[in-house]
């Protein structure tokens, strides 16, 4: 027995090592693979090689100016883009014009969840000055858990400046401790390269299409004093990502932080990627968080200034717990979820997409109705 | 040095001595049966301008010098939520908030790229009524 012993334990400790080691090594997990994959995915949209890709503006073309930008809300420069799946899910389950008309018939579920090919990306820019340090605001966790408030960027309490390489050659700014932007001073918390950030050169064109936007004019004015122009930069500080997969499917979010705590999981294993924190999620529910929880998947830049009507802050949010809801027409679209959520009766469920329910709202309501939502 | 503004779908607007002078009120009540909001709207669609519901916060930036700021950020924190507006060609802007938000439980902020500092004044609603309220606004 005791001789037994002594030959299995250590061949049992020797085949764990090995199967530790092996594994760990050579066999990504499932949340690298998205993440390279998001990764990826991104930087192909920052090369300009996305020619299967259309963006929301080219596909619901006939979509109403979104004048709740100037609402007095914090303006965001988004782009969302859709992959061939995507836009033939759109097509084929008529959530492109024909929402409207579905309105008081029974929910049919075929358009419940996205195909498995599908992919959808949404870009968040920030614009950056050619010339001239440019400030960020910096979103920090422990700032995040109010119920009572926003805690949109406007409310972030310190800004980093990000300069372009040239600028760091010419430039030194470490006599500057605060920073104007966005209508506050704030004390500068971080000093960062523009390549630290994922980032295009604005074209004319550039310029022309996002000055034309009422958010991205207002982001513009309210970061560089100006309108964008050609020679700027547009960095990208947040991304959502949903990827079909099947049911719910998989969501990835993503958004740029100079000093990631150690809590947040990078994006990758690059320079660049060390700079942006991710997350991802495949159930509203599991695997809970350390306190018993549901699973939180959230972005500052995106969910943050949301306020909360349920006692559940932002931070505690989850990306198919919000996008569960979606459908037409959509109810209470930004209030704060986490856990198990479900369409409301009578609704038509848009692949777990807000994009088609919204743009079908602004369709059919009186503008003022959003204004102030 | 005395300019005068007049216009009609905006409102007037008078500047004496570098002294900024507000006759809005007078305008409304001349022109009682209008939108109130069409008085100080400067660049705003008329789907905003149609907008009576709720508290209405409009004022100018300025420099030292007084002269007006553009793309200048005024931001109005409610305790709840930040409204942000970006100042038009001539320093002004327009915001408006929910009615359930007490005038002294907003902070105003004002800040423009390459500014240091601001000095901020409030003017609150005449009496018993809880708007209009006048930010003005000067940076250095």
């Amino acid at each position: 027995m005791y001789f037994g012993e002594q030959i299995v334990r250590p061949a049992v400790l020797v085949a764990c090592f090995f199967l530790t080691t092996v594994t760990t090594a050579q066999v990504a997990t499932p949340e690298d693979s998205y993440a390279q994959q998001f990764s990826n995915t991104v930087q192909m949209h920052i090369a300009g090689s996305s020619d299967e890709w259309l963006e929301k503006a080219a596909i619901f073309s006939d979509t109403p100016n979104d004048i709740s930008s100037l609402a007095g809300v914090a303006p965001l420069m988004l782009e969302t883009w859709f992959n061939d799946a995507s836009q033939r899910f759109l097509i084929e389950n008529d959530l492109l014009a024909g929402l409207q008309k579905h309105r008081f018939k029974e929910t049919p579920s075929q358009n419940q969840y996205l195909p498995n090919d599908a992919k959808v990306l949404l870009l968040s820019w920030w614009p950056v000055s050619a010339k001239g340090a440019t400030p960020i605001p910096v979103w920090q966790a422990k700032n995040s858990g109010a119920v009572e408030r926003s805690n949109g960027y406007l409310h972030w309490p310190t800004a980093a400046l990000v300069q372009t390489l040239e600028q760091t050659k010419t430039e030194t700014l470490t006599d500057i401790s605060q920073v104007a932007v966005a209508g506050k001073f704030r004390p500068i918390s971080h000093r960062a390269s523009l390549n630290s950030l994922f980032h295009i050169l604005v074209t004319e064109s550039v310029a022309a299409h996002w000055n034309e936007q009422k958010a991205g004019n207002k982001l513009s004015r309210m970061v560089l004093g100006r309108p964008l122009r050609a020679g700027d930069f547009l960095a990208l500080v947040a991304a959502h990502g949903v990827w079909g997969d099947s049911g719910n499917g998989h969501w990835l979010t993503l958004w740029w932080q100079p000093d990631k705590p150690a809590e947040l999981m990078p994006l990758g294993p690059s320079d660049i990627e060390q700079h942006y924190a991710f997350d991802s999620c495949s159930d509203s529910t599991l695997p809970r968080e350390p306190d018993g929880s549901p699973n939180s998947c959230f972005n500052p830049w995106l969910e943050g200034g949301l306020v909360s009507h349920s006692g559940i802050t932002p931070r505690q949010s989850n990306c198919i717990s919000c996008h569960a809801r979606a459908s037409f027409p959509p109810q209470d679209f930004l209030n704060v979820t986490q856990g198990e959520q479900h369409i409301p009766p009578n609704s038509l469920p848009t692949g777990m997409l807000w994009s088609p329910a919204l743009r079908a709202r602004d369709m059919t309501t009186h503008h003022d109705e959003a204004i102030f939502r | 040095m005395f300019k005068h503004y007049i216009d009609c779908t905006r409102g007037v607007t008078y500047q004496l001595n570098n002294r900024l002078i507000r006759c809005s009120f007078i305008c409304l009540w001349l022109t009682a049966g209008t939108s109130q909001a069409q008085l100080y709207g400067n660049a705003v669609p008329a789907a905003l301008l149609a907008n009576t519901q709720g508290i209405v916060w409009f004022g100018t930036v300025r420099d030292e010098q007084g002269q007006f700021l553009e793309n200048a950020t005024v931001q109005l924190d409610t305790g709840i939520i930040e409204h942000v507006a970006v100042t038009g060609i001539e320093g002004r802007f327009r915001l408006v908030l929910p009615k359930n938000i007490p005038f002294d439980a907003v902070i105003p902020y004002c800040a423009r790229p390459g500014s240091h500092s601001a000095y901020i004044q409030r003017r609150p609603p005449p009496r018993g009524l809880d708007s209009p309220v006048e930010l003005q606004c000067i940076l250095r």
